[in-house]
């Protein structure tokens, strides 16, 4: 049967079942890692042991370790300290990038040269770790949540892909709005950002992934173990191979295999509800702040 | 606490702290740190007398020359060590210290660490960072000038005599010599463990303190025994004998899963020098002797002859779950993993104590002592009294197996945090979240036997007495050599890189000289500089 559009022949069965087995084993590579994190986070001791670490499909399943995990609640609230700072670390960036990306794409702003100069230099240097704790320490925000969100409130990275995707908007467009009387705030929240839904998305899904996944600050200005966020309860169960109370002779705990597994299931759960519903803004925004750039 | 962070920065280079952004934090550090000064003086410097506590009689009570003492199982009569508050008076008190153990609740919602600070008689601001991040925590509220009261120095933290020289309290005329006596708790811990808080002519720190036993050679004794081999080899040959007869290819059955306990296992059988030795005045280290070359050729040997599980050179494989299920039938660990192993698997365990190369019973073998120590614990600079508070605490911490204070330590409260089932502590739900604060990183007893399983006691203890008086310490144990930590990861690298290129048969055993002197020429020769010097 010829394709009435292309005028192409569709391709033979046996080329149709290839690219079929390709898929399939390209979907497994992806799934399979995910679907052993999460047989091996409900398997137990003698299971994992006997399967010399990972176990496929669990003959048991328990939630002995998912238990342990959330008892006491030190996982529980790490996930809500977590949400937290992703939702208001992310919302604030994306005010704070916008605002700077858009005064630094307006032509003839004050300073914009300079400015721009500053945030270049900051993509290619960074103060490092200890004026950094000093700054933080200076401004009263050791054990404070403030610590951990506004290191990251921006970069110049994001700076630069929303100021491109600004800079691409057609400058008629902007002149009728200010003949219409609308000052720059009016210009950024009513002209610009309905067109920059995309590249918003884009500097909202970075800081988020950001924020979600940062772990280091936490140990440096974070002294207070309730105030951690998830990433660092998690770090210390995976790298320091932590025994969850199973410390004393004779006291038998779900596996270790499972429970790095089981905190690792929950720090994945959050992103995996969100990201599916973002993706595209993600792939679109960052393809459309390069081109244009 | 400005002119602290400047003279941290100083002593660190500052810089380099500025690199600190990985987990190799530090690694590059320089500067001079005048150790040899420092061990110079320290060596006239009298360490805290060895008292050991009597009020608490283990079943099976250790020996001088590092047996170990041991319980058979938890005693419920409790000594009371402190009638008082250790801390009274002392208010907040900021600690830092690191943890295996996840983060427990806060001090606002946690039960057992507020009925810790009204034992205590103050307020305990535990500030505790993952293990693994401890040394950047560490170095970073060093430089900026935050001193906590009690601060953990981790044993790999670089210019450490410095650190402690400058920035923290001197504790010697606390507890030198017979001033210990004090603290009866801080007395019980052995002189070995004193040594390397020794600097300067002072005392620095208090140890954080570890069993010289070191590393065993663990086997499957169910395993051994159903083949109708030799848990004991009797030499090199039994040993290469009981290796064969333990794998079998085809039912994926191997005698070893890494190959650097091996090497270390055959060199003890050829007694070579733990770390380094000292030869007419001359300080030796281990890769300079000819038997620590003979052990990797015959590592690389039994490589060949196929008694090492196939990805055991990778380096990468989960030793314990593979020893567990039989996999491998043979690994060298810490001596504390025998007790999680037997529980974690339930499986029989025991001990390969090292026999003489050629069969010979003394003078060759030896068994590598452990480090003494896990880290140290040093106090920031205050007078005296603040100075004694602090003490007070740390001795309080360290109270041994048997008094109250340790079951309060290690459990908590009774009906509370644990129960008891029979003779063991049971910890409830909120004993398995609330005592996981890692005090025993600040201050602890020494380990000891048990107190679990009568029968597994008792064979810990017949492996002891076998093992120690082969036991053999590391004459740089008690020093300290700037290099030797600023360079650790490099030269480790290095030697390990040759060692494997051998092992897996990349290159001949010819090439072990080349690295030797590759090690001398990049900080080896420095390293025993600065031993010797001390």
């Amino acid at each position: 049967m010829v394709n009435l559009i292309s005028g192409t022949a569709p391709p033979s069965t046996p080329v149709r079942g290839l690219k079929g087995v390709v898929l399939i084993v390209a979907c497994a590579l992806v799934l399979v890692p995910f679907l052993a994190v999460l047989s091996t986070s409900l398997a137990d001791q003698q299971q994992i042991t006997s399967s010399g670490g990972y176990v496929l499909f669990p003959h048991d399943p328990s939630f002995a370790a998912y238990e342990a995990i959330f008892r006491g609640g030190v996982v529980t609230r790490a996930t809500i300290v977590s949400v937290l700072l992703t939702v208001v670390g992310s919302g604030l960036s994306i005010v704070v990038v916008v605002s700077i990306a858009y005064s630094l794409s307006r032509p003839g702003s004050w300073g914009q040269r300079p400015l721009l100069f500053i945030v270049l230099f900051t993509l290619l240097f960074s103060a490092g770790i200890i004026p950094n704790y000093l700054l933080i320490k200076e401004l009263g925000l050791i054990d404070s949540y403030w610590a951990l969100i506004l290191p990251g409130l921006t970069s110049a990275f994001q700076i630069i892909i929303v100021r491109a995707f600004f800079l691409d908007v057609p400058a008629e467009i902007i002149d009728a709005a200010r003949i219409d009387g609308a000052n720059e705030l009016q210009i950024l929240t009513r002209v610009m950002l309905p067109l920059s839904k995309a590249v918003v998305a884009v500097v909202g899904l970075f800081s988020a992934v950001g924020y979600w996944n940062a772990y280091f600050n936490a140990i440096l200005y974070i002294n207070s173990p309730e105030k951690w966020p998830l990433q660092l309860v998690l770090r210390t169960y995976v790298v320091d191979n932590t025994q969850v109370g199973g410390d004393l002779p004779g006291e038998v705990m779900p596996p270790q295999q499972s429970l790095q597994m089981a905190i690792l299931v929950v720090s994945l759960v959050p992103i995996c509800l969100v990201y599916p519903f973002l993706q595209k803004h993600f792939a679109k925004g960052v393809v459309l702040g390069a081109v244009k750039g | 606490m400005q002119s602290n962070r400047r003279d941290f920065l100083k002593l660190t280079g500052g810089v380099s702290l500025l690199a600190a952004t990985s987990g190799t934090v530090l690694a590059g550090c320089g500067g001079s740190d005048g150790s040899g000064t420092a061990a110079k003086a320290a060596a006239k410097a009298t360490p805290p007398e060895y008292l050991p506590y009597t009020s608490v009689k283990p079943d099976l009570p250790g020996t001088a020359d590092g047996v170990m003492p041991g319980f058979f199982k938890y005693p419920r009569q409790l000594v009371d060590g402190y009638k008082d508050k250790p801390g009274a008076g002392a208010g907040d008190v900021k600690i830092l210290t690191n943890m295996f153990n996840p983060a427990p609740p806060g001090a606002g919602s946690n039960t057992y660490w507020k009925a810790l600070n009204d034992r205590v008689g103050a307020n305990l601001d535990i500030t505790m960072t993952p293990a693994a991040d401890y040394v950047s925590k560490l170095s970073t509220v060093i430089a900026g000038g935050d001193l906590p009261d009690i601060l953990m120095i981790a044993s790999k933290f670089p210019n450490r005599g410095e650190m402690l020289t400058k920035l923290c309290a001197d504790l010697t005329s606390h507890l030198s010599g017979s001033a210990v006596k004090d603290y009866s708790f801080l007395a019980n811990l052995p002189t070995d463990s004193w040594l390397p808080t020794m600097y300067k002519g002072g005392i620095h720190a208090i140890p954080i303190a570890r069993s010289v036993i070191g590393t065993i050679m663990f086997s499957r004794v169910d395993l051994i025994k159903a083949r109708s081999l030799n848990p004991e080899p009797a030499s090199y040959a039994d040993f290469v004998e009981t290796a064969k007869g333990l794998t079998d290819a085809k039912a994926n059955k191997w005698a070893f899963g890494a190959s650097k306990g091996v090497t270390t296992f055959i060199g003890n059988m050829l007694g070579v020098p733990n770390v380094w030795k000292q030869d007419g005045g001359k300080f030796v280290s281990e890769l300079e002797v000819p038997e620590r070359k003979e052990a990797v050729a015959r590592t690389a040997e039994l490589v060949k002859a196929g008694v090492f599980h196939p990805d055991a050179l990778g380096g990468k494989l989960q030793l314990r779950d593979l020893f567990g299920n039989g996999t491998i039938a043979l690994n060298a660990d810490g001596y504390a993993a025998w007790d999680l192993m037997a529980d974690t698997y339930g499986v029989d365990v025991g001990g390969m104590p090292v026999p003489g190369y050629d069969g010979a019973q003394k003078g060759k073998p030896v068994q590598r002592e452990g480090a003494a120590i896990f880290a140290l614990t040093a106090f920031k600079k205050a007078g005296d009294d603040r100075v004694r508070q602090l003490l007070r605490i740390c001795d309080w911490l360290a109270a041994p197996l048997g008094t109250s204070e340790y079951m309060f330590r290690r459990f908590g409260l009774e009906g509370i945090h644990y129960t008891w089932k029979g003779d063991k502590p049971e910890r409830t739900s909120a004993g398995k979240t609330q005592v996981s604060l890692p005090l025993e990183y600040v201050a602890d007893a020494p380990h000891v036997l048990g107190p679990s399983n009568e029968q597994r006691a008792r064979t810990q203890r017949a492996y002891q007495e076998k093992i120690v008086p082969n036991l053999l310490a590391n004459p740089c144990a008690g020093l300290y050599s700037a290099t030797s930590i600023s360079k650790a990861d490099e030269l480790d690298k290095l030697i390990n890189a040759a060692e494997l290129d051998i092992i897996s048969g990349r290159k001949p055993i010819s090439s072990w000289d080349d690295a030797v002197a590759n090690w001398k020429k990049r900080g080896g020769d420095k390293i025993r500089d600065e031993y010797s010097n001390q």
